[in-house]
């Protein structure tokens, strides 16, 4: 994120601009250069002497995040974001491997961390971002645990510095896709990659940037990071809802945004996005596009204008690739032309360059390459000659092919396909469920569907109409019998219904019908919670 | 007479052939106008062995049997040799990088791919 001095800097210039949009919070920029400035002193007197400081973050888009960031820049301490979504497992092992001083966390994350180790741990500061209802968010130590809590607004108690300190660290990491690995960038590469973004798109003081991805992914922190390092105004969003970003997008005047690219499709499918292009302001939305159908581009060019650019980024090597919205329209999906700066090179299997045309493993040079892995494995890398001299290049997992232009078409993986890991016991125990309550007599219909939610777990929901008027109670016994002998590893929410709502192809439509059985089924566990501790009282 | 089948004839198709066919499919895929996304995954179903299974979010509701037909006619250009149950779902569960997450979909989509495939409707794919 952008340091103190750079702050402080857009502050002399104009003190009452607005650096951050937070729903109802606004902070100018000499709101931000003094509340960046105090949780930086709060911070620095929290941080070991010697050793690796770093930080990680798990937290939504926010001013008490940005904040935060921005003191971490100040002193020098790389703040990597974690994807709260992500398995356990990978998130010990990252945390093992990044081994934090300062763990910056949203309450509603604070669960996912509890309980884990990693070698600095017990002398980890916890720094909350949000204020829980009822006033100061620190919330109770787990058992035993010996480190120390405190909310940001108490960090930012702290008296200003008097001197910007020297820098503990000059480099940036990034989490690699899988959480296996740990990308490094250098001071030095920030600083280019910066400048290339700015260059690409032509970013500016005027320009309003709306954050509607989380600033854990690289490419949302980078572009908020680069219009902030301009003097824009950056927007942000954690809602993630349509409705509340197309109102954003209107009532803030935003002229360029990122999104993630799920939050996009919702933006694009809701009526609410239809002004969006008549406003005229938004000239650059970047998401993450590998993953995204023609169906987007053409509701992105329908809605938004000639606005969308699509980013084929990896922590590795940066926004490398960008297909813009004119071309959209006439190029396959997965093709795109190299950002400036950087240059695509195909390579065949013993590492030679092909020439346009020829299928091969993609590699990538340029500003936004990273400068190794945390682990300090160089592998990946090799020294290419393209016809501009020698350059390092970063060799990446895909197979692409470039073509007379220069354009990359993405074509594969090295890696090839790899099938999700399953409990092939557990899918069989799903079909044979199936197989039962098409022969169970007591019942005129069922749908079983399968949910992960925080208020019943991963679960199955069996909603059901019974043979007739009355039948309810035989009709839920035989189904619970039915789910408990076929699936028994997973707990059963059997509940009788007047209708399960069909697509005209036969499909269950779960939304619709969770959106219906899931708030009385949590009413009725907590109504038989609320039963068990009434009886011993 | 009775005809035997050669050796081999049985056998799955070579790894490079489905991982270049599987390649195409998800390209073909994404080139679809006529479903709003789509994910292809290649699994092991219970009884049916190797499989794609193929999610999409239609247009609209009325649009589920035009977007399934495409879908599955994609599946059948590109990899002919392997069973494809395309299955239409409200949205389709990805991380912030757009990636579509596989387990996650299969847990969603494995109740309603099981009713399927014991239905008569289904039955005659």
């Amino acid at each position: 994120m952008i340091k103190l001095d750079d702050i402080r800097r857009h502050a002399a210039a104009r003190p009452d601009a607005i650096a951050v949009a937070d729903g109802a919070t606004r902070l100018s920029w000499a709101d931000l250069a003094d509340a960046a400035d105090r949780c930086a002193a709060g911070l620095m007197a929290r941080l070991p002497d010697t050793g690796p400081v770093r930080a990680v973050f798990l937290a939504r888009p926010s001013w008490e995040l940005t904040v935060a960031l921005a003191a971490c820049a100040t002193l020098g301490v790389p703040c990597t974001g974690l994807d709260p979504a992500q398995e356990g497992d990978r998130l010990d092992a990252l945390l093992r491997m990044l081994d934090p001083c300062a763990v910056f966390v949203e309450s509603r994350y604070r669960p996912l961390l509890e309980g884990r180790t990693w070698p600095n741990g017990p002398g980890c500061s916890w720094i909350t971002l949000d204020t829980a209802p009822g006033g100061e968010a620190d919330a109770p130590k787990a058992s035993g645990a010996p480190r120390t809590e405190v909310s940001l607004r108490r960090l930012s108690e702290s008296e200003p510095l008097r001197r910007l300190p020297e820098p503990r660290h000059r480099e940036s990491l990034d989490v690699v896709p899988g959480g296996q690995r740990v990308a490094v960038r250098g001071a030095a590469t920030e600083g280019r990659g910066l400048v290339a973004l700015i260059d690409e798109f032509g970013f500016d003081a005027y320009d309003i940037h709306l954050v509607a991805a989380p600033l854990w992914l690289p490419l949302s922190l980078n572009l908020a990071r680069t219009l902030l390092a301009v003097g824009a105004t950056v927007v942000l969003d954690a809602t993630q809802d349509a409705r509340t970003l197309a109102g954003l997008v209107t009532a803030e005047h935003v002229t360029t945004a990122v999104f993630d690219p799920a939050v996009l499709g919702r933006l694009l499918a809701d009526p609410a996005s239809a002004p969006l292009a008549r406003l005229g302001r938004l000239r650059c939305v970047i998401t993450p596009g590998r993953h995204l159908g023609r169906w987007t581009v053409n509701a992105a060019w329908e809605r938004l204008g000639p606005a969308l650019h699509l980013a084929y980024t990896t922590p590795g090597t940066g926004p490398s690739v960008i297909l813009g919205p004119e071309e959209g329209q006439v190029s396959r999906m997965r093709t795109g032309r190299a950002t400036l700066g950087t240059t695509i090179a195909v390579l065949d299997e013993e590492g030679a360059v092909l020439p346009a045309g020829r299928p091969g493993r993609v590699a990538v040079g340029g500003p936004h390459v990273m400068d190794g892995y945390l682990d300090g494995e160089d592998d990946a890398f090799v020294t290419l000659d393209t016809g501009a001299g020698e350059r390092r290049f970063f060799v990446t997992d895909d197979l692409g092919v470039l073509d007379e232009q220069g354009r990359l078409t993405l074509t594969g993986r090295g890696s090839g396909v790899t099938p999700p890991a399953r409990d092939h016991a557990l899918d069989a125990a799903l079909f044979r469920l199936e197989s039962d309550l098409l022969n169970l007599p007591c019942l005129r219909d069922a749908a079983v569907v399968r949910v992960s939610l925080p208020t019943l777990g991963d679960a199955l929901v069996v909603p059901f109409i019974a043979v007739a008027v009355g039948r309810e109670v035989s009709g839920h016994t035989a189904l619970r019998t039915a789910c408990a002998r076929r699936v028994p590893s997973l707990p059963a929410h059997v509940i009788a219904v007047d209708h399960i709502p069909y697509s005209p192809m036969g499909r269950i439509r779960t939304a619709e019908l969770l959106e219906a059985v899931v708030p009385i089924i949590t009413l009725s566990l907590q109504l038989e919670q609320s039963e068990r501790q009434e009886i011993p009282t | 007479m009775t005809f035997l089948p050669s050796p081999g004839l049985f056998e799955d198709a070579p790894d490079a052939d489905l991982d270049s066919g599987f390649f195409a499919l998800e390209g073909e895929l994404l080139e679809l106008a006529c479903v709003r996304e789509c994910a292809v995954v290649h699994t092991e179903l219970p009884e049916l062995g190797g499989a794609l299974v193929v999610a999409f979010v239609p247009l609209a509701p009325e649009q589920e049997i035009a977007g399934r037909r495409a879908v599955l006619a994609a599946c059948q250009r590109n990899l002919p040799a392997l069973y494809a149950h395309a299955v239409a779902v409200d949205e389709l569960p990805r991380t912030a990088e757009g990636a579509v997450r596989d387990g996650e979909l299969l847990d969603g989509v494995m109740p309603q791919l099981a009713r399927d495939l014991m239905s008569p409707m289904a039955m005659s794919d």
